[in-house]
């Protein structure tokens, strides 16, 4: 008995003394490539935004380095881009942040997309202190991962108030019945939408007839769209991921309801979704960080760029064109910071003002910074402009959902 | 909230109908090995899936795959039963439970590894056609899969019933060792009522993909439904593993409709839990050997 | 007096003192050692023993109590919650707030004890399993754990990476003790001899329930006390992150592979099991596929895991050394 226990201790023994004695060194020595970490999904639900962020990220990191690298007090340094897959989890992406930083010697991490990924990334910035830069992640939704504010986290992307007001102003291009059902889910987001559709509604001389909560993940939709085609609304407002947002067109065709407006939020800015969806999403609405007649800086560069990619112009496009822009607002600040310490680079963040792909950059004292938002149709593998970010009209909206018929 | 229709009352037993042909191979694994096999749920999801391959691969009517796929599920299930389970089955409780539950992880991460996590869900023009019966509104997928549970009742029940391979398996099952005496090879008799369940699975795992939509980490929540619908029905009973599945359906349904959908689950699992507790052998304790 | 003089005897014996004094020291290098160390290694150790500690917590209830029970996430999830939900609300000590978030646990183990030690063997399987997603259900969908969304833990709290470490390796010291303890003691016999025979066990007089209760209260404060470092490692938690069936996977396994019903099993295997996957990093998924192939490879032919293996290497060369030539 007691050799068994020892057997046991010399093994954990072993162990302990192995790691003390794997303490790399510190300290940067000159040239060195400095270490830019990215936790992003690139399998599971948020596929899409993961490899279209990585694709962004990895566009901008590669410019630098083709021009020569970043120069910091006189030294040139290459830019190395370190990416994780996190499998769309929370918290992979929270250890894979942790271990990017402590083990694989970031500076700055470059974020994940949607709160639920974002947060725990965020928290492991403040935790560690290490500048972190995020987008595709509504920034209302992101707020809630913190009680006194981020010091060292930094989102650009949409507010939530203000695309809440761009599904009524596409809802008035069209004749309906001006009766609203809403469907979400209870991540960070869904709260918050919807209860400032709720608020907006009235405004826009909206009825919300029906308000639908559900799990993130739920797949048996039956009830639920029971329900809402029993209130006979023209509009269905939803904030849905992609897969569940199968799960729900899928029960909409089966029980025969097919609505004149239907929008899937989040669901609907995934690349290719008509294809994913079996055609069902065809006619689907969503807002838009990117669409072709937007008139952002180098629109048309990029659309031919990775048209291919995205599988189309697309919600894709759009966040290979945000990723894009917030590495370059973070290699930006490095460069201004002139040097790796976190502090600085931080501060040189919270300094940017700039026009970028994704449009003018410019933080608040919150750390958010908010972008143009527009609202689009799907039709087949692109989703087409129809309401534009000062809410004029664009091209004309197919009413009732095509997919559903 | 809810109230109780027609359409609900009918779309709970359907529902049910389909829970049952999910847990008809557990059901019968149990009733004649004692042996609770907690890898049931990923063989639904496993079926599942290489059926959608097949399908996506040479198109055509799901059905059609998924006969193929079962067969290979009933292939695959014979020598994991033979060599991994029946060996551990006499070194008393906890290995078969470790065996069984091993197996499931292995089979559930290979699923996340080749698949990732996504929901999948098998297409057919009949997916999602909804039929109108005297005003009720039917779901084809769901009719379909009670349809299937009952007949593979049927079957089985005159299988085990009528043939001299069911003859074998009662006594296996009644006294595996004076089966063995009697020259009844028992450790074949046991391997392919599990390769029967697997099939069973499959078939059950197809059904789900087409009404709704089955993603790897769900096959524990299968396994706890198929246990529910077993514990209540009568553990070893394959008629009473209908009567259970209507139930749970019916129960699951109901409760959507009253307490909210978005707890569906819990309804399921705390009625399961609610069971266990009062009576740990199952509602109808004696056991009815069918 | 008597029966403190019972409890010092069985401390005293060196059967327990020996590796009990052998974990003390460890720890003691374990935090001589952090100069040595980089943040990355000591975060690294720190999931490490977070995980360890529940093994070690399950093995005493799967292992020694052979009741294989998958609920163990719940309390992980509860002594997560309470912390971060205490926290939020009442600003007490951080650490007195952890310990009452282990003592809800460790009720709650009492609590979820007496309906599951009715069921026996699978039963208890899937009926922990059942509890773990009822709960699980509930948690979801209940707006003061805020459901789908985040919990945070709120920022002034927050150990840096060398206090958490520090804290964890003397928490893992005393679960390893605890265990070590209880395990030989009167109490822990009449447990063991309860899985071993429980008719002849009862006509001793071993009453089940009471004697299992005390494990299934101890085990549910280890672990709860766990999922309470483990909010904190982690700074946020989400219902699908704190209550995920994969801490009742994970404690099984590790403790399967290192040896079910041993003291050193759940130690060994956590750290195989760890650093595996840390090895495979990139390929994590097949490395828990490896690791559910190699429980049931364990469980037909090495039935207690790592240290049955040892042991019985042990034994075979004992007697080749005393054999005659």
């Amino acid at each position: 008995m007691k050799k068994k226990v020892l057997v046991a201790a010399a093994v954990v023994a072993a162990t302990a003394l192995a790691l003390s004695g794997c303490a790399s060194g510190s300290g940067s020595s000159k040239g060195d490539p400095i270490v830019i970490g990215a936790s992003l999904p690139l399998t599971g639900p948020l596929q899409a935004f993961g490899t279209s962020l990585q694709q962004g990220y990895q566009a901008e990191v590669d410019e630098v380095n083709a021009a020569g690298g970043l120069t910091l007090g006189g030294v040139t340094h290459e830019v190395t881009l370190k990416i994780q897959d996190n499998a769309s989890d929370g918290t992979k992406a929270s250890t894979q942040a942790k271990s990017l930083v402590l083990d694989d010697g970031a500076v700055a991490l470059l974020g994940p997309a949607t709160p639920p990924l974002s947060i725990p990334v965020s928290t492991v910035a403040e935790q560690l202190k290490v500048p972190a830069v995020f987008t595709i992640t509504p920034i209302k939704g992101w707020l809630t991962g913190t009680t006194s504010g981020y010091k060292y986290s930094w989102d650009a992307f949409f507010d939530e108030a203000q695309m809440t007001n761009t599904q009524f102003q596409a809802a008035d291009l069209v004749e309906t019945n001006k009766k609203v059902v809403i469907f979400t889910d209870t991540e960070e987001d869904g709260p918050i939408q919807a209860a400032l559709w709720k608020e907006r509604a009235a405004e826009h001389g909206y009825t919300v007839v029906n308000h639908i909560e559900f799990p993130v993940g739920n797949t048996n939709f039956s009830s639920q769209v029971a329900q809402a085609k029993a209130s006979g609304a023209d509009v269905v407002l939803s904030q849905i991921i992609p897969p569940d947002g199968i799960a729900l067109l899928k029960e909409m065709k089966t029980q025969g309801y097919q609505p004149k407006l239907l929008f899937m939020e989040k669901a609907g800015n995934t690349g290719g979704y008509v294809d994913i969806t079996g055609g069902l999403a065809e006619g689907v609405l969503s807002a838009n960080w990117f669409a072709e007649g937007m008139g952002l800086p180098q629109e048309a560069d990029f659309i031919s760029k990775y048209k291919t990619f995205a599988g189309g112009v697309n919600s894709n496009l759009g966040t290979v064109v945000y990723g894009y822009s917030i590495a370059k607002v973070l290699l930006d600040a490095i460069k201004t910071a002139d040097s790796t310490d976190p502090d600085a680079i931080n501060t040189a963040i919270g300094a940017t003002d700039a026009s970028l792909p994704a449009g003018q950059i410019k933080f608040a004292a919150d750390h958010s910074a908010a972008l143009p938002m527009a609202q689009t149709q799907w039709k087949g593998t692109d989703q087409v402009l129809v309401l534009t970010p000062d809410g004029q009209a664009a091209n004309q909206i197919v009413t009732p959902v095509a997919g559903l018929k | 909230m809810g109230n109780l229709s027609a359409d609900v009352i009918v779309q709970g037993i359907l529902l049910g109908g389909l829970y049952a042909t999910a847990a008809l191979g557990l059901s019968l694994v149990f009733g004649v090995m004692k042996l609770i096999n907690l890898a049931h749920g990923q063989f639904l999801v496993l079926g599942a899936y290489l059926t959608s391959l097949l399908v996506s691969a040479i198109g055509g009517d799901p059905f059609l795959s998924a006969i193929p796929v079962a067969i290979l599920m009933a292939a695959i299930a014979y020598p994991m039963q033979r060599y991994i389970f029946s060996p551990v089955m006499s070194s008393g409780e906890e290995a078969p439970i470790t065996a069984t539950f091993g197996i499931g992880i292995a089979i559930q991460t290979l699923l996340l590894i080749f698949f990732s996590s996504n929901p999948r869900s098998i297409d057919a023009p009949y997916a999602t056609s909804q039929l109108d019966i005297f005003g009720v509104h039917v779901r084809l997928t769901l009719l379909i899969a009670t349809l299937i549970g009952v007949a593979t009742v049927l079957v089985l029940t005159f299988v085990i019933k009528k043939t001299q391979f069911g003859r074998q398996v009662q006594a296996a099952s009644f006294d595996p060792a004076a089966a063995g005496l009697v020259g009844i090879n028992v450790k074949h008799t046991y391997a392919s009522v599990m390769a029967i369940s697997a099939a069973s699975a499959s078939i059950g795992g197809v059904l789900i993909a087409l009404s709704f939509a089955i993603a790897p980490p769900e096959g524990t929540n299968w396994l706890l439904r198929a246990f529910t619908v077993i514990v209540i029905g009568g553990l070893g009973s394959l008629s009473g593993t209908l009567y259970g599945g209507f139930i749970v359906g019916l129960v699951e349904t109901v409760g959507a409709e009253f307490i909210g959908p978005q707890y569906r689950d819990l309804v399921v699992f705390g009625v399961l839990v609610l069971i266990l507790v009062i009576k740990p052998n199952g509602l109808f304790a004696k056991r009815v050997r069918k | 007096m008597k029966k403190f003089k019972k409890a010092v005897a069985t401390v005293i014996d060196s059967q327990t003192v020996y590796p009990a004094g052998l974990a003390v020291v460890l720890a003691i290098a374990a935090i001589v050692a952090q100069g040595g160390m980089t943040r990355g290694n000591k975060n690294q150790l720190t999931e490490l023993f977070i995980m360890m500690s529940i093994s070690v917590a399950w093995n005493l209830i799967g292992g020694f109590g052979g009741q294989f029970s998958l609920g163990h996430s719940i309390f992980v999830g509860i002594g997560g919650y309470a912390t971060a939900i205490l926290l939020t609300y009442f600003g007490w000590p951080l650490l007195a707030t952890m310990a009452i978030a282990a003592l809800i646990s460790a009720a709650l183990g009492v609590l979820i004890a007496f309906p599951l030690l009715r069921l026996r063997g699978p039963y208890l399987a899937v009926g922990s399993l059942g509890m773990t997603l009822a709960v699980y259900g509930w948690m979801i969908n209940w707006d003061f754990t805020k459901a789908s969304s985040s919990y945070q833990i709120p920022i002034e709290f927050s150990l840096s990476v060398d206090e958490l470490y520090q804290y964890v390796v003397i928490f893992v010291l005393i679960a390893i003790l605890a265990s070590l303890f209880m395990v030989r003691s009167p109490m822990g016999l009449r447990m063991i001899a309860l899985r071993e025979d429980e008719a002849g066990a009862a006509s001793l007089g071993v009453h089940r329930v009471r004697s299992l209760l005390p494990f299934w209260a101890v085990s549910g404060l280890i672990t709860g006390m766990a999922g309470a470092f483990y909010a904190l490692q982690q700074g946020t938690l989400t219902v699908d992150a704190a209550f995920n069936l994969k801490f009742s996977l994970d404690a099984a396994i590790t403790s399967v592979i290192g040896g079910l019903g041993t003291v050193a099993g759940p130690i060994i295997g956590s750290i195989v099991v760890y650093y595996v996957r840390d090895f495979a990093a990139d390929l994590a998924n097949w490395a828990l596929v490896i690791e559910a192939v190699i429980v049931v490879l364990v469980v037909r032919f090495f039935p207690r895991g790592i240290m049955g293996f040892l042991y019985k290497l042990r034994t075979m060369i004992e007697a080749w050394a005393h054999s005659e030539d």
